[in-house]
């Protein structure tokens, strides 16, 4: 068996654990000034805004005609309907335009 | 992720909160984030419930595993499945996940600042560089808002 593909998987492993404790590990039991605690709050929502952002630049109009109807029905309803409408919204906007 | 965790899980002996780390993802992360939020307001204590965590992070796994198997086996045979709007599946998620957070458009500003960074970004540079662009220029966002209120 060939070592090299395993130890990258295990290195990759450790290291993305790593990312996962570390903030806690340095935060554990500490209070956090005002500002730090802003930063909290709202960093998360701008990776996962970050995440998907590719999604966003697309020249074509009927991803982007999806994407605001999946925005609109997340306005409104729960996290399985709002999958169904968007993907299927996305697929008829591609079929029909 | 792991960082804004942190004040809840200080409950938890650290034998408890390391394993559970192991199995965040952005999903179950978000999830419990709103549940804590939600059980904070109504009253219960302690806010981030260990089992709901957990319950989610086995069924993701479970779920991950099998749906990425079955997609390895026949995914070959179906060509291509974006005509079929799957992708889209994906931000679909994450709005639902950002609606679990959101606390008024003030808060939503940095978001915005990130999308719109992250989306230049992405477009004018290489690779993966769109992913510390939008975190970072939203919490210099973050920063700056503060030091106005």
């Amino acid at each position: 068996m060939n070592i090299l593909p395993v130890a990258t998987i295990l290195l990759m492993a450790l290291s993305t654990y790593f990312t996962r404790i570390i903030g806690y590990l340095l935060l554990r039991n500490r209070q956090l000034s005002p500002r730090m605690q802003a930063i909290m709050d709202a960093a998360p929502g701008c990776v996962l805004i970050t995440i998907i952002s590719p999604y966003f630049v697309t020249d074509k109009p009927t991803d982007l005609l999806a994407l605001a109807i999946s925005l609109f029905a997340a306005s409104r309803w729960s996290l399985l309907p709002v999958v169904v409408i968007s993907v299927v919204s996305t697929a008829l906007l591609r079929c029909l335009l | 992720m792991g960082a804004s965790l942190a004040p809840y899980l200080n409950h938890l002996p650290r034998r408890k909160a390391l394993p559970a780390l192991f199995f965040m993802c952005d999903e179950n992360w978000a999830l419990a984030m709103a549940d804590a939020t939600r059980r904070r307001a109504a009253g219960q204590e302690p806010a981030f419930s260990l089992s709901f965590y957990f319950g989610l992070a086995v069924t993701l796994w479970v779920v991950w595993l099998a749906s990425t198997t079955i997609g390895a086996l026949i995914g070959p045979a179906l060509g291509d499945i974006s005509r079929w709007g799957f992708d889209m599946a994906f931000p679909a998620v994450f709005f639902v996940l950002l609606k679990g957070m959101w606390k008024g458009m003030r808060c939503a500003i940095p978001w915005l600042v990130s999308l719109l960074c992250a989306s230049l970004a992405y477009h004018y540079l290489p690779g993966a560089a769109y992913v510390p662009v939008g975190a970072i220029t939203g919490i210099i966002a973050i920063v700056l808002m503060g030091a106005k209120a």
